[in-house]
């Protein structure tokens, strides 16, 4: 963050540190209480990386909610034919899909939205509304799958001729077998409302993708022309190999650059003329068909169920996890994963992989019977407090009450340890363990302690951590 | 020695359900952004009592940032809302005492705004810049007397 100025970047690692020795001088052990785990799992979205990661968990014997917002399992994986390595999709769809549907542990609620969600890690209470009626399930874990929709474009004549398709529709227009190429030649555009100001990252799966289909074609017809109009290819990792395969098939590849994209005109068929960086002059193709490589949109509801779950989304929409090498498949919201589409687009096998890396650690919480949290609660210094009723007042959870003595007393098991309690009491008669008052100041002293100052000697840490 | 030879520091209280993560986001991401900042966790912004903001300009801080999560998505519903409320009264009792009031900022991050941190660090350390080093600042002498034997 700071590479232009190494001197300060580690001046200011020594005095983080510093504040954090000063910090650690005064913290002191802490023993929470336990609760039950609801070891019941949920996942949001029925799609592949949903149903993987249910079977997931299924398989390991918890029950698991399976929630579908359509009334039908499959996802995006329905829309899908075969894949780059020319495996075919469907076959194994449908046997995941009666995998799961025959699963004892897992308990669907097709047609289903997902309305509220309470409650933490363990103990979760997710409402949904389903058939016009709402009901709610329990959980201790939720696994968001809700996945990601192909972008929409109405660019290059798209809905205007006929001969503009999507690379979607060209795959179950070639599975079908009512594609014919043959004498004309097939475009295909790549980058078609991605990586500009709108959708600024890249999809990931179009190259791949169009790769796949051009092998498709050239297979059913080596005469066929295939040009592939692109900014940069990323068959990445092992699909490079396909890429070769393609470019030795015959079918060409034109760069083009972003601030002149391919033209698209139809007066006397279709005719496609790109500016190659590459080549002096202009390229015009005529074709009968042009395909648009279109990318991944984020799903429309994720700002909705984020909302809900209060877990981050980025810019475009989709999920974003707690950390992107340390915590990949979860939110920084204990007991909330994420999997698939929702989080970025990805190929299928790698959404696969996530799923199932989602329900591992989502059986790293339904495994254990009692989760021990609760030690950062507030607590109250009860020689200390006026009964005033603040703390019950501004407590977003109601976890202060006050007691028989007329003194506040917290409820560890209803305290999020957020400690809004302790730093609106007038009395100072309420610390949040973990974080208390005295910590808080002494970073503030020995980030500006002068050297001559002397140091503060060390201290017994206090047992309660109240001051 | 001039007054704006002086090193200067911004203190940031970082909610660590969003700009603490935010903060952690930039630096996976490489984003430059001004040293001078140091970072200070919080379970939630609604932590925060008065007192410690002016602890730190009292200490000699020139900025001082607290960084919550936007407003409707805190993580403790409405810790964020709180601390507006406390950044905005201890504000003006910075303005009372002479110190200008832009010092002590409120500012919302989600945990994926990891631009959107470092710019609101830069926009501090340029306001610090423009109104110099406060006048409590000690940090250059500090410095000068570590080295003096």
């Amino acid at each position: 963050m700071h590479s232009a100025e190494p001197e300060k970047a580690t001046e200011k690692a020594t005095e983080l540190m510093k504040m954090s020795v000063a910090r650690a001088r005064l913290l002191s052990p802490l023993t929470g209480t336990s609760f039950a785990v609801d070891q019941t799992g949920l996942v949001i979205g029925g799609g592949v990386s949903g149903m993987t990661a249910a079977l997931a968990l299924a398989g390991q014997g918890f029950k698991v909610h399976l929630v579908e917002k359509s009334d039908r399992l499959g996802g995006r994986a329905l829309d899908l034919r075969y894949t780059l390595e020319h495996e075919d999709i469907s076959p194994f769809v449908a046997g995941i899909v009666k995998e799961a549907e025959e699963h004892p542990n897992i308990i669907f609620h097709l047609g289903a939205d997902v309305t509220n969600v309470a409650g933490f890690i363990g103990q979760f209470k997710v409402s949904l509304f389903q058939d016009g009626t709402d009901s709610e399930v329990s959980c201790g874990a939720i696994i968001v799958a809700t996945g990601a929709a192909p972008a929409a474009t109405g660019e290059y004549l798209r809905g205007k001729d006929q001969g503009v398709i999507t690379q979607l529709e060209l795959e179950q227009r070639l599975q079908k077998g009512d594609f014919a190429p043959g004498r004309r030649n097939v475009v295909m555009i790549q980058c078609v409302g991605s990586r500009n100001e709108e959708r600024p990252y890249c999809s990931r799966i179009c190259c791949s993708m169009s790769v796949k289909n051009a092998l498709k074609i050239k297979k059913l017809d080596p005469s066929a022309g295939v040009y592939v109009l692109y900014r940069d290819i990323r068959t990445y990792g092992f699909r490079e190999k396909y890429y070769k395969q393609a470019r030795e098939a015959g079918v060409i590849f034109i760069r083009y650059e972003p601030d002149a994209p391919p033209l698209v005109s139809q007066d006397n068929g279709l005719v496609v003329s790109v500016k190659s960086p590459d080549f002096p002059e202009p390229v015009e193709i005529e074709t009968d068909c042009v395909v648009l490589s279109t990318g991944v949109d984020a799903a429309g509801d994720n700002r909705r169920v984020a909302d809900m779950l209060k877990v981050p989304i980025n810019a475009d929409g989709f999920f974003v996890e707690a950390h992107l090498k340390l915590r990949p498949v979860e939110f920084a919201t204990e007991g909330i994963f994420l999997c698939g589409l929702a989080h970025s687009p990805k190929h299928m096998d790698e959404n696969i992989s996530q799923a199932r890396a989602a329900a591992s650690r989502a059986s790293t919480v339904l495994s254990k019977a009692y989760l021990e949290v609760g030690a950062q609660v507030s607590q109250v210094d009860q020689s200390k407090c006026i009964s005033c009723m603040t703390c019950t007042k501004v407590c977003p959870y109601g976890a202060p009450t006050v007691n028989a003595d007329h003194k506040a007393e917290i409820i560890a098991a209803k305290c999020m340890g957020c400690g809004i309690c302790a730093a609106e009491c007038p009395a100072c008669a309420i610390q949040l363990n973990h974080f208390e008052s005295r910590q808080f100041k002494d970073m503030l002293d020995e980030l500006f302690r002068s050297g001559k100052e002397e140091r503060r000697p060390a201290v017994v840490p206090e047992k309660s951590g109240v001051l | 020695m001039s007054s704006s030879d002086k090193e200067t520091t911004i203190v940031a209280f970082c909610c660590i359900y969003c700009a603490y993560a935010a903060a952690d986001l930039a630096g996976s991401m490489r984003l430059q952004y001004p040293s001078n900042v140091r970072i200070i966790r919080t379970p939630c912004t609604g932590r925060l009592e008065v007192e410690y903001f002016l602890r730190a300009f009292e200490n000699g801080a020139d900025g001082v940032l607290v960084a919550g999560c936007e407003e409707g998505s805190c993580h403790f519903k409405e810790g964020n809302l709180i601390a507006k409320r406390r950044v905005n009264y201890a504000r003006k009792l910075l303005a009372e005492s002479g110190l200008e009031a832009e010092r002590l900022k409120m500012v919302n991050v989600s945990a994926a705004g990891a631009r959107l941190f470092t710019g609101h660090v830069r926009e501090m350390a340029e306001t610090v810049q423009r109104l110099g080093p406060s006048p409590l600042n000690r940090a250059k002498t500090r410095v000068q007397q570590e080295i003096k034997p």
